[in-house]
């Protein structure tokens, strides 16, 4: 699902919410290669506490932080379960089944990855779609793809009321699901509903855009070039965790 | 005002594809320089069918679409028609597709040539008259169905055509909105056909109505 500052951010500090999308998205893909590059926990760590304070100088609400990092955590508690059981290594005295090392490794993915997560959503989630759409743009990702992305975005929603619309027609009507052939049936028919509507939307809209003189070549308006502003900041964004992972690879 | 037909129609039919019965049949139609007409009919009577025709969206199946005395056949004349010719759909979900309603108004002038310098002023500049520069950053699926209207209004009023067809254009609007596209529609100079079922907004901007046969 796509996030954007509106869901995230809880209106008071909105710092990286101002930041332009090509900084954060620069400044996020550094942190994330370095943070991917740490080896050891401690680095780990503090890598973790790097990203917390990015999303709190995000404004990103506590509540939406923990509903998205839940699911990826229920994984990595299956993980550890998993590395704890089976990964060869250490094991506490009395409990020759458990792997000391396992759970270490268990525990450095899962703060790793709830660390990428939290950069992920400080840095590109408080940024609008189509924002980060032209950001990916004017950082050389290839137009059509850029745009791809943009549309979709506007397009999902229509279609998610198209399928709402069908949805509240049926229970209108008396539908109730259940688990029967009669439920799955039905289901099939709206989603196969929805489906002709969006393709007979897109062969309107492609009429709209033939019409207002498209000839398969995009044109967008230009976004600035980077300030000098933007630049020291993803300078210095992405030097707290590239010094983390040096100390963390070549410790002093 | 000058009697040549700018856009005309003869002998008409179309038929879609996998239709028994065509859509429009034997259709003449004819439309001067700074004539503003109304096309009245019941559901199903052709009546978007036929604005669809006269921008070259649907194809004739016999008789020739004309514009300024010249039959309509190669993309280039086609290219020609759609650059004077200006169409709001009756759906404004199917006109906004871009990210932004800014993006979405300057895609026309872009298309047409414009430099970004230009077509963002254009834009800018129209949406200011029309009282929406507020909406300007806001994405499409997030306005209302009015505010929807009038931005499918300004991305066609961009391209300033001569001729501007609109099919249903105070559909689900409330009376407010219903005043400021009457309002916006009044104040152009455009040469104009109207399909509505609106009868004191064709009464107010039209001074001739064609009505279409019901479907058989």
């Amino acid at each position: 699902m796509f996030m954007q500052i509106t869901e995230l951010s809880n209106g008071y500090s909105r710092l990286l919410s101002r930041v332009d999308p090509r900084a954060k998205l620069l400044a996020a893909g550094l942190c994330m290669v370095c943070v991917s590059a740490i080896r050891g926990f401690d680095a780990a760590l503090a890598a973790l506490l790097f990203a917390l304070v990015l999303t709190f100088a995000a404004g990103v609400r506590l509540q939406n932080a923990v509903l998205r990092l839940a699911p990826a955590n229920v994984f990595f508690l299956v993980l550890g379960f998993v590395l704890g059981l089976s990964y060869p290594g250490k094991t506490p005295e009395g409990i020759p089944w458990i792997s000391l090392d396992g759970l270490e490794l268990a525990l450095r993915i899962a703060v790793k990855g709830n660390t990428l997560l939290l950069v992920f959503m400080a840095m590109v989630c408080t940024s609008s779609v189509p924002a980060l759409s032209h950001a990916l743009q004017a950082l050389g990702l290839p137009r059509k793809l850029t745009l791809l992305l943009a549309f979709t975005h506007g397009q999902v929603f229509l279609v998610r009321d198209e399928f709402h619309r069908l949805h509240r027609a049926a229970l209108a009507r008396g539908f109730s699901p259940r688990c029967t052939m009669h439920t799955y049936r039905t289901y099939a028919v709206l989603l196969g509903q929805t489906v002709l509507r969006s393709l007979s939307r897109a062969e309107r809209i492609h009429g709209a855009m033939l019409l207002r003189g498209f000839t398969g070549r995009f044109h967008t308006l230009a976004s600035p070039a980077l300030g000098w502003r933007e630049i020291l900041l993803v300078a210095a964004l992405g030097m707290v965790p590239v010094l983390i992972c040096l100390h963390d690879r070549w410790p002093l | 005002m000058n009697n040549e037909p700018l856009l005309a129609l003869r002998n008409a039919r179309v038929r879609y594809p996998g239709a028994f019965e065509p859509v429009l049949e034997n259709l003449d139609f004819e439309l001067c320089t700074g004539q503003r007409v109304g096309l009245v009919g019941p559901n199903g009577s052709g009546k978007t069918s036929l604005l669809l025709t006269l921008v070259g969206l649907v194809s004739l199946d016999q008789g020739e679409l004309l514009f300024q005395g010249r039959a309509v056949r190669t993309k280039a004349d086609i290219a020609a028609l759609r650059r004077t010719v200006g169409l709001v759909f009756q759906n404004p979900d199917d006109q906004l597709f871009s990210p932004t309603v800014l993006e979405d108004v300057a895609f026309g002038p872009l298309n047409l040539g414009c430099s970004q310098a230009e077509a963002l002023e254009r834009s800018l500049v129209l949406l200011h008259e029309l009282n929406l520069a507020h909406l300007a950053h806001r994405q499409p699926h997030t306005l209302s169905g009015g505010q929807k209207r009038l931005i499918s209004l300004a991305v066609v009023l961009v391209m300033q055509p001569s001729v501007l067809l609109l099919d249903e254009p105070t559909n689900d609007l409330d009376t407010r909105s219903r005043e400021l596209v009457g309002r916006i529609l009044a104040n152009s100079s455009c040469t104009m056909v109207v399909a509505s079922h609106d009868q004191a907004l064709l009464a107010s901007l039209t001074l001739r109505q064609f009505a279409m046969p019901a479907a058989s």
